[in-house]
């Protein structure tokens, strides 16, 4: 499975690097980095209005601030990620 | 314009002194020969092939004298004709000059000077009394008058000025034949030291830079171009020289009062130049970088198998540090702070370093902002190094990439793509193969690691579709006449579109500066490029005590180029906070001279040498290479370096002029 981070120059301004560096460590904290595979990408196509960085998980786009990184992992994104798992 | 009345340059003689001063015709090729700086005429000059006469009554025996002191001063004594002969030449002219010698001694001069050409080792001797021996010759009148006149004209105001084929081509004017002979004596700490007199950033140039000098060295119409780059790499890597031991601030002499603060903007090469140059003349510096690594296009925008960032370059650019400079990261001009800030915070001069960081567009239908897979070349080498090189981040790249345009960030860009696992990677480039801009080694090594180019192509649209790119429409194209400069035009052929799928496109085809920077109030100017508006030579902008230099006033240019401005502006800085006003500069203005001069006949070998061709750097193999971000081109052995050194002929020249003040 594959956990996407915008790099593009949009959400490079607004913090990409900070969420990748978050997402490395919660990934691998949960246990999740061999099954989970964080990429970057240069665009995704949903560049947000806000100062949001996007996140792709399969074809689900979410959005976050890189200060709310770990606050939008765990709310909306593990949950996903479970989901999936367990689908699988 | 200058007048010639008489001299002679590289065996063809001018003779006007039969006629009045007014009646000489003008000649384009002298239009620089008016002045030396403002108010202050030029009487006369020599150089390695000849001289010239601009005013009456200049005395030859005092100009020849102040030459071949100068050629006597920079002898380096290794072989008796130069260290010797040199000497007792100058003394043998003194002594006709005083009046002391007699018509006679003018033929020893001769012999003397026939000799130490013909069995001098090196460039320097070889051409010291090539002009002594053109006045004998062919003016010899000229100088008996002068001897039998006994009436000594006074001492002339000489200046003399020495260079080399390869320095002069430098932007930098690194003394290149002084760091080889080092090499060739095996005192590889000197070596280092001659190209640290002019940049901190020794070991990036040895990897990275484009060569002028090798272009420029005299030993292609031998063989091949001394490996001038391969040695600085040598001996930079080899000495390690990157230590808290040299680099102190105990290194600065003379330390300037804490008010004269500079701020450099940007630490790329012409920045970190800068900043260097004004820390050893004793400023206290600061510099701020907008993003959260030091080096600029050096960093982000040369991959990482061609200039190692932690090993090389960041070390290299922590001299500023170890040299009592601050340097502060996130600190966008424009975005977090502003010009008149600087000012209220202290900051007598700023040096604007900001480089040309914009990506140019392809200007096709269907490029829009947020596509997914497409980004312009240089956002695409900054991510992958920031993301990929320094996160270890995977890139979401797809299967086949089409990379436009054909210089060496084009090729940056397939290479880099090749090693991030991209299968299928294109190049479209609208001209041919010959007409790239890019380095005859970075084509060739692309074309190894099996990139597909595309010449003669042109795109027309990029297809795309639910927001991501699914294709690019190309079209070929046709040579048409070649232009005033030489290059063929290209244009459509018609009924030849076609398509590619692709699902990454790269527009590789420039870069401009980034006006974000700029505030309204800020008063400086841009031209009609955008660039950053500035006097040539000084630096000097619009604004009173701000000066630019590299990418962002030059547009894209090289490391070289950037870190020459660097300097530069760093001694317009000096003479800013010195003087008030930037002050006039005697090895500029004979560079000019010697850009002008160098019209009438290109650089030639005319003493046989041995033919040795030059070592060849190993380099990982290509089936290996193009997976990892690993350096390709491998080290040269002490064996190697003091054989390549030696190839080195030394091509120094001495010129000097005689003005009026």
């Amino acid at each position: 499975m594959d956990l996407i981070v915008c790099v593009g120059d949009h959400c490079h301004l607004n913090g990409s690097e900070m969420v990748v560096r978050s997402f490395q460590d919660l990934l691998k904290d949960h246990g999740l980095d061999d099954r989970v595979m964080l990429k970057g990408s240069f665009c995704l196509g949903k560049c947000s209005a806000r100062d949001e960085v996007a996140i792709r998980l399969d074809g689900t786009v979410f959005h976050t601030r890189y200060q709310d990184a770990v606050a939008c992992f765990r709310r909306e994104i593990m949950p996903a990620i479970e989901a999936q798992l367990t689908d699988a | 314009m200058a007048k010639v009345i008489f001299g002679v340059w590289d065996g063809q003689v001018y003779d006007n002194r039969a006629k009045q001063l007014f009646e000489i015709e003008d000649s384009p090729d002298f239009a620089e020969f008016n002045e030396f700086d403002p108010g202050n005429p030029i009487k006369a000059f020599m150089g390695g092939k000849g001289f010239f006469v601009f005013e009456k009554d200049v005395s030859l025996l005092d100009i020849a004298v102040c030459y071949l002191r100068r050629a006597a001063h920079e002898s380096c004594g290794k072989c008796t004709p130069c260290r010797m002969g040199t000497r007792i030449l100058e003394d043998k002219l003194q002594s006709l000059r005083e009046g002391e010698a007699g018509v006679g001694v003018l033929d020893e001069v001769a012999t003397l000077a026939e000799h130490i050409g013909s069995t001098s080792l090196c460039g320097l001797g070889q051409t010291a009394g090539v002009a002594l021996l053109e006045m004998l010759t062919h003016f010899r009148d000229e100088l008996e008058r002068e001897v039998e006149g006994g009436a000594r004209r006074g001492r002339q105001n000489c200046t003399t000025y020495v260079t080399a084929p390869c320095i002069e081509e430098c932007p930098s004017k690194v003394d290149v034949p002084r760091y080889i002979d080092y090499i060739k004596d095996g005192k590889f700490t000197h070596s280092v030291g001659v190209v640290l007199q002019k940049y901190p950033m020794a070991a990036t140039c040895g990897r990275v830079c484009v060569r002028f000098c090798e272009m420029a060295c005299r030993r292609t119409q031998v063989d091949e171009a001394v490996g001038i780059k391969v040695l600085k790499r040598f001996v930079a890597d080899r000495e390690k020289y990157v230590t808290d031991r040299w680099f102190t601030p105990e290194l600065i002499e003379k330390k300037q009062p804490p008010e004269l603060k500079v701020a450099v903007i940007g630490s790329g090469p012409a920045g970190i130049s800068a900043a260097y140059h004004l820390l050893l003349k004793g400023y206290p510096v600061e510099v701020f970088e907008a993003m959260t690594e030091p080096g600029g296009m050096a960093a982000v925008g040369i991959p990482e198998y061609r200039l190692p960032k932690e090993a090389v370059l960041r070390k290299e650019i922590s001299i500023i540090e170890s040299l009592g400079g601050k340097i502060h990261y996130n600190q966008r001009l424009g975005q977090h702070f502003s010009l008149d800030d600087l000012r209220d915070r202290g900051f007598k001069a700023v040096f604007l370093g900001v480089g040309a960081h914009k990506g140019k567009g392809l200007g096709i239908p269907g490029e829009e902002r947020s596509i997914a897979g497409y980004v312009t070349g240089v956002k695409f080498l900054l991510f992958i190094n920031h993301y990929h090189i320094n996160l270890d981040l995977p890139m979401e790249l797809g299967e086949r990439m089409v990379v436009v345009g054909g210089g060496n960030v084009a090729m940056d860009c397939v290479r880099s793509a090749l090693r991030m696992g991209v299968k299928d990677v294109h190049l479209v480039y609208r001209r041919t193969r010959e007409s790239m801009p890019a380095d005859p080694e970075e084509i060739e090594a692309a074309e190894a690691e099996g990139v597909h180019f595309h010449y003669l192509t042109h795109p027309t649209r990029l297809v795309t579709e639910d927001g991501k790119v699914k294709a690019i429409e190309l079209v070929e194209m046709e040579q048409g006449e070649p232009d005033a400069s030489g290059r063929r035009s290209v244009r459509p052929r018609e009924g030849s579109e076609f398509r590619l799928d692709c699902d990454f496109v790269i527009p590789a085809i420039g870069q401009e500066v980034d006006q974000r920077f700029l505030g309204p109030d800020d008063g400086i100017d841009l031209n009609r490029w955008g660039l950053i508006k500035t006097d040539e030579t000084t630096l000097v902008t619009d604004r009173p005590g701000v000066f630019a230099g590299g990418d962002a006033v030059t547009g894209p240019a090289t490391l070289i180029q950037a870190m020459a401005q660097g300097e530069r502006a760093a001694r317009s800085i000096d003479d800013y906070l010195t003087y008030g006003r930037v002050r006039f500069d005697k090895g500029d203005r004979f560079s000019q001279l010697l850009r002008s001069i160098r019209k009438l006949n290109p650089e030639y070998v005319d003493k046989p040498v041995k033919h040795i061709y030059r070592i060849k750097a190993q380099e990982l193999d290509p089936e290996v290479r193009k997976r990892i971000f690993e350096e390709v081109e491998k080290p040269i052995s002490v064996e190697e370096a003091y054989a390549e050194a030696e190839r080195c002929m030394r091509c120094y020249r001495v010129y000097s002029v005689v003005t009026e003040k």
